[in-house]
């Protein structure tokens, strides 16, 4: 009998899930076929879900047109710091979880408060910055100022914080410097947020834009992003040919997202926190 | 010399490279922009500096005034108020859901709802657009099958609203639901296991175990979320444009609108400092309750 | 563990380093004795124009072209920062309204002192269409040199006029409306006559235009919004919404499918919409359809003139070879090729003569439409106005507010924004 109820109710979650799902996933199949539909059938109302003819003339066009490799190099360089970035936030998480010191609040405080102010307001400074220091046009400019993030800093102090202070007592005891707590003790347990943010930061990454535009003043240090967008004319844009660029954008986080949700899930049940 | 300041403050050779970096990127143009927000600065003025005018508070003054900053104000007091608790209720939910089964179904259901987060917003415009359709929408078409009325889901000043916040929700719920799962998956095994033997029925393990333990990760997830709801931008910009008439018009999409297209930077700052100050005064408020509501810790 | 993070950090701060050195290393200084003259052009056309590089070095061989297209979604935000910090390229793409921005703050050479010169035979104002040249001035001044052009005509469905007494398009505003009344009537329930985007500032103005009102006097800084004509202007564009021979903005269907299903059997559009057309006839099949120069108000059949020029930075180092650049991009002969190139068409009236343009049915009707098509007026309050003016298309349309008093309360705040209130 028990048996029984927990199955009706099973098959409820699965429904619901399985709905759900599918509601959630409707816009990037259709954008994915979509890339394989010749321009017509992509404006077409109301549209069709599966092209009528697979064609692959977008990818092609897409690769012989725009300097694919260039875009894709730069894109992993900031890709790569993406995760430099998610280390250094990782430790200032730690910093202010795990340490008492004067006015740790409102040094705090200051750090969110980056959160609260719109990008369209510090875009001109940053770059009269970065102008000054000479980095405009350089990799290293368009890199710099996304290394560090309040977002980030704020959600691994909130995991941290869970992590009981005995351990990190214990191991104190036991002689092992700060480092070395952060690094072998801390780092583990957060696993599933270090997950979750580096598919964050690599999403995050991978679909940089504006600040890498307004950086480069050169198309050997376009993104992605950046050199997708010049597909779109001023009045008349290909809408299957950039859903073919939006697909080749997607399919990559998808894998990785893939490959890292297995930490996410499995983290924290090997960790020391029991 | 160097070595005697770290290790008095251990806890700078943590937070000091972030502390640097948000200093020079982030804090310093905060200062800049409110100093903007005094002046006249607009393209003249910032490519010949010396004709930028000190004007001390007209711009907040005239903010005040604006009957379009008004509109915009509340309407995105409209979009916080619905759209926080929907997106914490509802990526909670979803997230229980998941940690329902630990099989190859769950795996695959959290990866179709984490999709909306790394979908092109292009491809979302299109396809809501779609959806939204008055008369070719697929949503009008399943009401019609009902002998339901159309909705003009983006057309009605209040209707347009909620559309958007439905829209936002449905793609922002991917994040937020995964950072309730690691939570989730943080609880202690032990935790269920005792109360299994108290008898605990489901409900009861649900309400008195996860809930409370979720404690830190629903108070991040409601904080950002506040932040993100205020700075709500992308959906009215790519859907409605803020219209009609105004109507999905937000405080930073206004902010835009001003600083950008129209190149008044000094008004659009004195904007985005509003904006910042709400803001900043709704977290402090949060983190004040969070303090004295301490429950587990 | 620890030293691979370590080791991995050392090396990212390397590479880091290494791409900081190489990409700041400047181009600007010659290896060669050549200069390096910096182009920034504009999305799909900005990727083009990488085709005239080895053309132009060719006949240039102490010049060095780098083109870098900019995508359009944010090209103003970048225009805007770089000049912010006094850089950026020699010759940039820009279209009417922000050669008046740019200008006024300053950000462009006058290149008054080069129309007509020796030097650059091509930099001629004559040479060009009046409207385009009309767009090239701020304050009297030549702030920048047409490259292409494009305008705005009548797209309709020949077959539908065809059944509703209409042999050839409508000649007169009067017709125009009348021929949409009969579409309608043709096409029975939610079908209209003409697409008339209410988001779209141009339709209050070319209407106004046809009519022999300026809503924007640019002279005298004065706005005509509560002009008699400029009133009736807007009441004969409302009426097509109030009367549903155009649809509203909860109708939303992609004009292509619209046209060719006869939904929306007129639409006022560009030069772009040709290839659109020619494919959705190939793809969705039977329909016919023409285009036209647009009817005529009480004055003549006035369009809008948009399309792109070329202007000179004020921070560039070497005006001279930019103007070399833009000289030869206002060579008719290159002019032609663009238009092969990219489908710009060519701003220089000499170029046409080319017979790949003089026998085409279709651009015949886009040439002639040009020599009465207008830019927006070249003033720096133009956006802030526009606003207004969609801001009041919307209350009228979708408010049902009266035209009469809305356009006499826009008059009062364009006038404002004018007079710098």
């Amino acid at each position: 009998m028990n048996q029984q109820k927990l199955s009706a109710e099973r098959l409820l979650v699965y429904i619901v899930l399985l709905a759900g799902g599918i509601l959630m996933t409707l816009p990037l199949f259709w954008a994915i076929f979509t890339s394989f539909k010749t321009a017509a059938e992509a404006m077409q109302t109301p549209p069709s879900l599966f092209p009528n003819e697979w064609l692959i003339d977008n990818y092609k066009k897409l690769f012989v047109e725009l300097n694919f490799g260039t875009y894709l190099r730069n894109t992993l360089v900031l890709v790569a710091f993406s995760f430099l970035g998610l280390f250094i936030n990782m430790m200032a998480g730690y910093g202010f979880a795990k340490f008492k010191f004067k006015n740790k609040e409102k040094i705090f405080y200051l750090v969110l408060a980056t959160m609260m102010i719109p990008g369209q307001a510090t875009m001109i400074p940053n770059y009269l910055i970065l102008n000054k220091m000479g980095l405009t046009n350089t990799m290293a400019g368009i890199i710099l100022p996304g290394l560090a993030g309040a977002f980030t800093i704020f959600l691994f102090r909130q995991f941290m914080e869970t992590i009981p202070d005995d351990l990190i007592e214990a191991s104190r005891i036991d002689g092992a410097g700060n480092i070395r707590i952060f690094m072998q003790i801390v780092a583990p347990i957060c696993k599933p947020i270090i997950a979750v943010q580096a598919i964050l930061g690599f999403i995050h990454a991978w679909n940089s834009f504006l600040w890498p535009l307004i950086v480069a003043n050169s198309e050997d240090l376009y993104t992605l992003g950046v050199g997708l967008s010049l597909l779109k004319g001023q009045n008349v844009s290909d809408f299957a040919l950039q859903m073919t660029g939006s697909s080749l954008m997607i399919v990559p986080v998808i894998i990785l997202f893939l490959f890292c949700q297995k930490y996410i899930v499995e983290g924290f049940t090997t960790s020391g926190l029991k | 010399m160097k070595f005697r300041f770290f290790s008095n403050r251990p806890y700078m050779i943590f937070i000091l490279p972030a502390l640097i970096i948000l200093s020079v990127f982030s804090i310093f143009p905060i200062f800049v922009a409110l100093g903007v927000s005094l002046t006249d600065m607009n393209l003249i003025g910032l490519l010949n500096w010396n004709q930028v005018q000190f004007v001390g508070f007209e711009n907040y003054m005239d903010l005040l005034a604006d009957k379009e900053f008004r509109q915009a104000f509340f309407n995105t007091i409209f979009y916080v108020v619905f759209g926080v608790p929907l997106v914490v209720v509802a990526s909670l939910g979803v997230a229980l859901l998941l940690d329902y089964g630990k099989n190859k179904f769950f795996t695959a259901a959290r990866a179709l709802f984490y999709m909306p987060s790394v979908t092109t917003s292009v491809a979302i415009a299109v396809v809501f657009g779609y959806l939204y359709n008055n008369h070719y929408g697929l949503f009008n078409y399943v009401l019609s099958l009902f002998d339901l009325p159309k909705v003009p889901w983006l057309t009605h000043p209040i209707i347009a609203k909620i559309s958007l916040i439905l829209m936002a929700a449905w793609k922002s719920i991917g994040f937020n639901m995964i950072i309730f799962l690691a939570a989730l998956q943080g609880i202690p095994k032990d935790y269920y296991e005792a109360a299994e033997i108290d008898g605990a029925k489901k409900w009861q393990k649900l309400l008195y175990i996860k809930v409370p333990l979720l404690g830190f990760a629903t108070f991040f997830v409601a904080s950002t979320t506040l932040i993100g709801w205020f700075q709500f931008f992308e959906e009215p910009m790519i859907m409605t444009k803020g219209g009609p008439v105004g109507s999905t018009n937000s405080i930073a999409l206004f902010i835009y609108d001003k600083g950008f297209k129209l190149s008044e930077f000094g008004y659009a700052a004195a904007g985005s400092f509003v904006l910042f100050l709400i803001i900043l005064a709704l977290t402090l408020i949060q983190f004040k309750l969070r303090k004295k509501d301490n429950g587990y810790n | 563990m620890k030293k691979k993070i370590t080791m991995l950090m050392i090396s990212l701060v390397l590479v880091l380093s290494v791409l900081g050195g190489c990409s700041s290393k400047s181009e600007e200084t010659s290896t060669d004795g050549k200069t390096t003259i910096e182009v920034w052009a504009m999305g799909d056309e900005g990727k083009r124009l990488s085709g005239v590089v080895k053309d132009f070095e060719a006949k240039n061989p102490k010049i060095k072209l780098k083109v870098t297209a900019i995508p359009w979604d944010s090209a103003h935000d970048k225009l805007v920062t770089a000049a912010a910090a006094k850089e950026g390229p020699d010759v940039i793409q820009l279209g009417s309204s922000w050669v008046t921005e740019f200008a006024a703050a300053g950000g462009l050479l006058d290149l008054s002192k080069y129309d007509k010169s020796e030097d650059y035979p091509n930099i001629n104002s004559d040479k060009f269409f009046t409207g385009a040249s009309e767009g090239s001035k701020y304050d009297g001044n030549l702030y920048s040199v047409p490259w292409y052009v494009e305008t705005r005509v009548l797209y309709y469905r020949s077959d539908l006029l065809a059944q509703v007494g209409y042999k050839e398009a409508p000649k007169t505003q009067a017709e125009l409306k009348d021929a949409a009344e009969k579409l309608v009537k043709l096409g029975g329930k939610d079908h209209y006559g003409i697409d008339l985007a209410i988001t779209d500032p141009m339709y209050p103005q070319v209407f106004s235009w046809q009519n022999g009102v300026d809503l924007i006097d640019s002279k005298n800084r004065k706005a005509n919004f509560n002009d008699a004509k400029a009133i009736s202007s807007m009441e004969y564009y409302a009426s097509f919404f109030k009367e549903g021979l155009a649809a509203g903005p909860d109708v939303q269907i992609d004009i292509t499918q619209a046209f060719a299903d006869g939904i929306k059997p007129m639409y006022i559009s560009g030069p772009w919409m040709i290839n659109i057309m020619n494919d959705a006839k190939a793809t969705t099949g039977e329909f016919e359809w023409n285009i036209a120069p647009l009817p005529a108000g009480d004055t003549d059949n006035t369009s809008y003139l948009g399309g792109a020029g070329l202007s000179v930075s004020a921070y560039s180092d070497n005006p001279e070879e930019a103007l070399t650049f833009i000289n030869y991009m206002a060579d008719p002969e290159v002019q032609v090729n663009w238009y092969k190139t990219a489908n710009g068409l060519p701003a220089v009236t000499s170029a046409w003569e080319d017979p790949s343009l003089a026998d085409d049915k279709i651009l015949s009707v886009f040439r002639e439409q040009l020599d009465h098509a207008k830019v927006p007026p070249m003033i720096v309050e133009l956006e802030s106005i526009k606003q207004n003016i969609i801001k009041m298309v919307e209350d009228v349309v979708v408010g049902g507010a009266d035209v009469k008093s809305e356009m006499k309360k826009l008059e009062q705040t364009a006038q404002e924004i004018l007079d710098g209130k």
